[in-house]
């Protein structure tokens, strides 16, 4: 009973301290760097909240690429290419759109690239023992540099040269649908997770490899599983930003795809890996982002020192989780 | 357990006062000492004074820092500022998604009397918004929806006009060194490179007129912006096919280009010059790049702001040349600024300051661009400026095309719509 009330309170507790240091440390460093600091703050919280239609699409992609890196996290697998099987899932899901502009095939595509790209990682690791992280890293800006050679060469719009053809109008979604579409898809990774035996094997083999080998838990199909999970949703949200954003395009620069996956690995751990906790932190720092936009008009902040604020808010609230992490990894 | 959590909270606790501490310290000292920055403090004056007309300048996703494009946009809004008294706030959008909804909360917002959009990727969702929004005022500077709409003006440039005076300018450098062969390295094949292709054709064929010099140009389209590389090998093709004055008008991609004239250079192969376009490149490599076409963006976003302030909103299109100032070739003050900038960013190279810059690009322009070559510009410039001719515009590739050939066979007229060519 004490023990339930204790964890209660320390989980209630956790992030306000965190968010509560993060913010001393962002006024600290608005003061150095010559900012209204509580203005820039204030508009930030203040403004980034306002238009929820605005908030939730913005969170959507954050939202998978969140559960991208947290399933495989549970097994113990460090996916830092959410950002790659983003890309790889929005350049099949564009490609496929103009042959068949149905919203289903279109967004399985873009299922099907994260997947390809998450699965290469996982066979490497599994069969070679490459470093997931080193092998992800590189696949990532392989991808950036494909994507941006094939919008630039094959997908561009003769109109319009610096951006990709539309998604045909009969293959695009509300942004509504696609909130719920993630919304969706996080209940059901949390019911794969824990009231399944893949999660299971998942969960064991990522607390303890030992324990899951004596159980009779193949540790590799662990990975193998939870990376194909994972680098499917990145690969969703790839799909589902050119069909439920506007306009429903890629441009060369990549601007619409670039720095979601990497953000993921944020959102992830700052919903301490629970499907529905990494809901709650899409929309935060979705709401940072906004919000972090509105300052640089209404303050004058630079939006290179409004990125360094999210990041150290971010940081901030997921170092219990990364303590955690280094803790297990002394034990061990 | 227990007792490590409540130590843990301690020092968290103890932790948060002392960081608060200091904070406020530094804080009541900085609110002491009056505001930190001048950001601040124009922010602050502006805000209070009533009835001040207020303007937004929204940037493309990548935003200030890019020597060019934004960079221009910001500096024609601060000339607006300093000189029309308006208030200018500007912001970013993180990526293409966020334009629509940032341009919807700006205009239902209806703070701001214009909405400056910079740059062609705020098109689409202009689109989307315009017609929702009829009592906002929107600016769309170096793109076209395509559409007219009475609460949206779009503004662009004339690129012709700076192509034909790079045109005459570099035929005359290519007589200077020797050569009867200038090329260009281009991007995509889209209707901005069709009108500087036209521009630059008909400037090379002006001088053949006028001089009877005969004149060869290479023109090539490399399909990208981004690609340094692309740009590089291009640049080396036509350079063996002996042209020996390049324009660049790719971007990212023409720095390639830059690159293969210094190494041609370097490598004693004899003398080649690139020319820049947009903002003013010259400080790249000075001895090489003794021009640039310029393309005034900030000449643009005041042109609209301008338009509020007077009262006098004229939607629809609007192009800028010659006369407005709107393209040209810098001068020496223009190579000056943009060489300052580049020296803060530490970009400028090998050891030299902004004043070696001009020195050095003001050496080379007297020396290689000829006299007769620099009157035959002027001349043309007069004959824009004046209205006496005007150049057209290909309203498809299939005019493009025909205007071309026919510059190729030596018809001038072809590429003008208003005067013509004796």
């Amino acid at each position: 009973m004490r023990g339930s009330a204790y964890r209660f309170l320390e989980s209630l507790l956790q992030p306000l301290i965190s968010l509560a240091i993060a913010i001393v440390i962002s006024i600290f460093f608005l003061q150095i760097t010559g900012y209204p600091s509580l203005r820039v703050i204030n508009v930030m919280f203040s403004t980034g909240y306002s238009d929820i239609q605005y908030l939730l699409t913005k969170a959507s992609p954050y939202i998978l690429t969140g559960l991208a890196f947290s399933i495989p996290f549970t097994a113990r697998v460090f996916n830092i290419g959410g950002e790659g099987q983003l890309y790889l899932g929005a350049l099949l899901a564009l490609a496929s759109s103009y042959y068949t502009g149905n919203p289903i095939f279109v967004a399985l595509a873009g299922v099907l690239g994260g997947c390809i790209l998450a699965l290469s990682v996982a066979l490497l690791r599994i069969y070679r023992n490459v470093n997931e992280v080193v092998s992800a890293i590189m696949l990532n800006w392989i991808m950036y540099y494909l994507v941006s050679f094939f919008i630039g060469s094959y997908l561009y719009d003769p109109n319009a040269p610096y951006q990709s053809r539309p998604v045909p109008s009969t293959a695009t979604i509300d942004s509504n649908i696609m909130f719920l579409t993630a919304f969706m898809v996080a209940v059901i990774s949390y019911i794969i997770l824990r009231h399944t035996a893949l999660g299971f094997m998942i969960r064991v083999s990522g607390t303890s490899v030992k324990s899951a080998i004596y159980a009779g838990i193949d540790p590799r199909k662990s990975i193998l599983y939870s990376m194909i999970l994972g680098g499917s949703l990145a690969g969703l949200a790839g799909a589902l930003i050119p069909m439920g954003v506007r306009p429903h395009v890629i441009d060369s620069t990549m601007a619409a795809l670039y720095g979601i996956g990497f953000l993921g690995i944020g959102v992830g751990l700052l919903g301490r890996n629970n499907p529905f906790g990494i809901i709650l932190s899409s929309i935060f720092v979705a709401g940072l982002v906004i919000g972090g936009q509105n300052a640089e008009r209404i303050t004058g902040i630079a939006p290179e020192i409004v990125d360094v604020i999210i990041g150290i808010i971010v940081i901030s609230l997921s170092a219990p989780m990364i303590f955690k992490i280094i803790k297990r990894g002394a034990v061990e | 357990m227990r007792e490590a959590f409540s130590r843990t909270v301690a020092v968290v606790v103890i932790g948060i006062i002392l960081i608060a501490v200091v904070a406020g310290v530094i804080y009541y000292y900085t609110m002491q000492s009056g505001p930190t920055s001048t950001i601040t403090t124009t922010q602050m004056t502006t805000a209070t004074m009533p009835g001040k007309i207020k303007i937004a300048i929204l940037f493309d996703v990548g935003g200030r820092g890019d020597l060019s494009f934004n960079d221009m946009a910001a500096l024609g809004a601060e000339r607006a500022r300093r000189d029309l008294g308006v208030e200018i706030v500007y912001q970013t959008p993180r990526s293409l998604d966020d334009m629509v909804p940032l341009l919807e909360s700006l205009s239902r917002s209806g703070e701001y009397q214009l909405l400056v959009l910079v740059g062609f990727l705020w098109t689409s969702p202009l689109n989307v918004t315009a017609d929702k929004y009829p009592s906002q005022k929107y600016a769309l500077i170096d793109a076209t929806t395509g559409v007219y709409r009475p609460n949206e003006v779009d503004i662009l440039f004339r690129e012709q006009e700076v192509g034909a005076i790079v045109g005459i300018l570099a035929s005359g450098m290519a007589y200077s060194i020797n050569s009867s062969t200038i090329g260009a390295v281009a991007g995509m094949s889209i209707p901005p490179l069709w009108k500087f292709h036209i521009g630059y054709l008909f400037g090379a064929k002006y001088f053949e007129k006028m001089t009877g010099k005969k004149i060869n140009l290479i023109w090539q389209y490399t399909g990208t912006f981004v690609d340094p590389q692309k740009g590089y090998i291009a640049a080396m093709q036509e350079l063996e096919q002996g042209a020996r004055v390049l324009y660049g008008l790719a971007g990212l991609t023409h720095v390639g280009m830059f690159n293969a004239v210094i190494d041609w250079n370097r490598q004693g192969k004899g003398l080649a010059f690139g020319i820049g376009q947009d903002a003013s490149q010259e400080w790249y490599a000075p001895q090489y790049i003794p021009l640039s076409g310029s393309k005034r963006v900030d000449v643009a976003v005041y042109t609209a702001i301008k338009m509020i302030v007077e009262n006098r909103w004229t939607p629809g299109i609007i192009t800028l040349g010659v006369a407005e100032e709107g393209v040209g070739i810098w001068d020496l003050d223009g190579v000056r600024y943009f060489a300052e900038i580049a020296y803060e960013e530490g970009k400028l190279p090998g050891g030299m300051n902004p004043d070696d810059i001009v020195r050095i690009v003001n050496e080379t322009r007297t020396k290689y661009i000829p006299a007769y070559a620099k009157d035959l510009a002027d001349n043309l410039m007069k004959m824009l400026k004046s209205g006496e001719i005007v150049f057209r515009t290909p309203r498809d590739e299939n005019e493009y095309n025909s205007i071309i050939s026919e510059l190729l066979k030596g018809n001038l007229n072809a590429a003008l719509e208003k005067g013509s060519i004796t």
